[in-house]
C-alpha cells in the first residue's frame, strides 16, 4: 500500500479511539451526576473528585486524538 | 497568515541564537512567552502583597484566593506533613494555568509554551523526581514496600507488584502527555475552525453571511479552551499532591 495512503488510514482509525473517550466522560459525569442528586449537601466534596476523573479519562481519549494529528499532518 | 496546515502554529522559532558548549540554547519564542508569563504572574503577586492589609482589596483577596486554593489542595490529599510542600505545589498551578491562558490571546502571534512535550515533561520530571527524592529521604528503603499491595495472598501479589510498578514509572509521562495533548489538541481545533470561516465566508456573491456559523462555534470553543486551561492548570497541580502523598505518607 502507498505509504501516504497508509498514514491517513491510521489517521482515520486512531481518531475512533478518540471518540471512544466520550463514553469514559459521559460515564464520568453520570455518575456525577447520580451522586449529586441522592445527596445534594456533599456535592461540593465529590466535585473535585469528577474534575480529576475527567481529566485522566480526557488524557486517554487525547492520546488517541494526537496519534492521529500526528499521523494525518506531520507523519 | 491563511496556512492550511493547522500544525503550523506550534514551530518553534529561534528569535537570538546562543550556544554554550556546543548545545544550543538559543532565546526561541516559547523561552520569550514563558518571560512573559513570568513577568505577569509576578506582577500580579507583587501587586496584591504589595501594602497587604487586614481587610483585603481586591488585588490582594484575588491572590489570597490562588494562594488558598493550592494549599486546600496540599491539606486535602497530603494532610499536615505536606504543608512545606505548598509552595511548589502553588508554582506549579499558576505557572501551568498562566502558560496555558498565554496562548489563549489572538493576534499577538501567541505560543502556547505547554503544547510542547519538552515543556510538560519538564514539569513532570520535577514532580517525579521530588516524589522520588522525598519518599526515599524520608522511608529509605522501606519505600519500596509502597509496590507490595496488602493483604493478598503471595501468588497474587507477585503477579500484581510489576503492574504497580510500571503504573508508577508512567506516572511522569502521563502527566506530561496529558497537558500537552489538551493543549495541542484544543489549538488544532481553533485553528481549523478559523480556516473553516475563511473559507466559507469568502464566497463572492453572498461574502461574510456563512462564515458567521463556524464563528459561532470558534467562539463556543474558545470557551472551551479556557475552562480547559483552567480544569488541567487543576489537575496537574491536584496530581503532583496526590503523588506527592503516596511518598510522604505510604498508602
Amino acid at each position: 500500500m502507498d505509504p501516504a495512503a497508509a498514514r491517513f488510514i491510521g489517521a482515520g482509525l486512531a481518531a475512533i479511539g478518540a471518540g471512544l473517550a466520550g463514553i469514559g466522560v459521559g460515564y464520568v459525569f453520570g455518575s456525577h451526576l447520580l451522586g449529586a442528586f441522592r445527596n445534594p449537601e456533599a456535592e461540593p466534596r465529590i466535585s473535585g473528585r469528577m474534575f480529576l476523573g475527567f481529566a485522566v479519562v480526557e488524557a486517554l481519549g487525547l492520546i488517541a486524538a494526537v496519534v492521529s494529528l500526528y499521523l494525518a499532518f506531520a507523519g | 497568515m491563511a496556512s492550511n496546515n493547522p500544525m503550523e502554529q506550534f514551530t518553534i522559532v529561534t528569535l537570538h541564537p546562543l550556544s554554550a558548549a556546543g548545545y544550543n540554547i538559543s532565546f526561541t519564542n516559547s523561552a520569550l512567552w514563558m518571560v512573559v508569563a513570568l513577568v505577569i504572574v509576578a506582577a500580579f503577586l507583587f501587586a496584591g502583597t504589595f501594602r497587604p492589609k487586614l481587610i483585603p482589596g481586591r488585588m490582594q483577596a484575588a491572590v489570597e484566593a490562588c494562594y488558598d486554593f493550592s494549599r486546600a489542595i496540599v491539606e486535602e490529599n497530603i494532610g499536615p506533613n505536606g504543608r512545606r510542600f505548598t509552595p511548589l505545589i502553588f508554582t506549579i498551578f499558576i505557572f501551568v494555568l498562566a502558560l496555558n491562558l498565554l496562548g489563549l490571546i489572538p493576534w499577538v502571534g501567541s505560543f502556547v509554551p505547554t503544547s510542547h512535550v519538552a515543556v510538560t515533561f519538564a514539569l513532570a520530571i520535577i514532580v517525579f523526581g521530588t516524589v522520588l527524592l522525598v519518599g526515599f529521604i524520608k522511608h529509605g528503603l522501606h519505600f519500596l514496600t509502597f509496590f507490595w499491595p496488602k493483604g493478598m495472598n503471595i501468588g497474587l501479589a507477585l503477579f500484581i507488584m510489576p503492574i504497580e510498578v510500571i503504573s508508577f514509572f508512567v506516572r511522569p509521562f502521563t502527566l506530561a502527555i496529558r497537558l500537552f495533548a489538551n493543549m495541542t489538541a484544543g489549538h488544532v481545533l481553533l485553528k481549523v475552525f478559523g480556516t473553516f470561516v475563511v473559507a466559507l465566508g469568502s464566497f463572492t456573491a453572498v461574502p461574510y453571511v456563512f462564515g458567521l456559523a463556524p464563528l459561532a462555534v470558534n467562539i463556543a470553543l474558545a470557551a472551551l479552551e479556557l475552562l480547559i486551561a483552567l480544569i488541567q492548570a487543576y489537575v496537574f497541580a491536584l496530581l503532583s499532591a496526590i503523588y506527592l502523598n503516596d511518598a510522604i505518607n505510604l498508602h
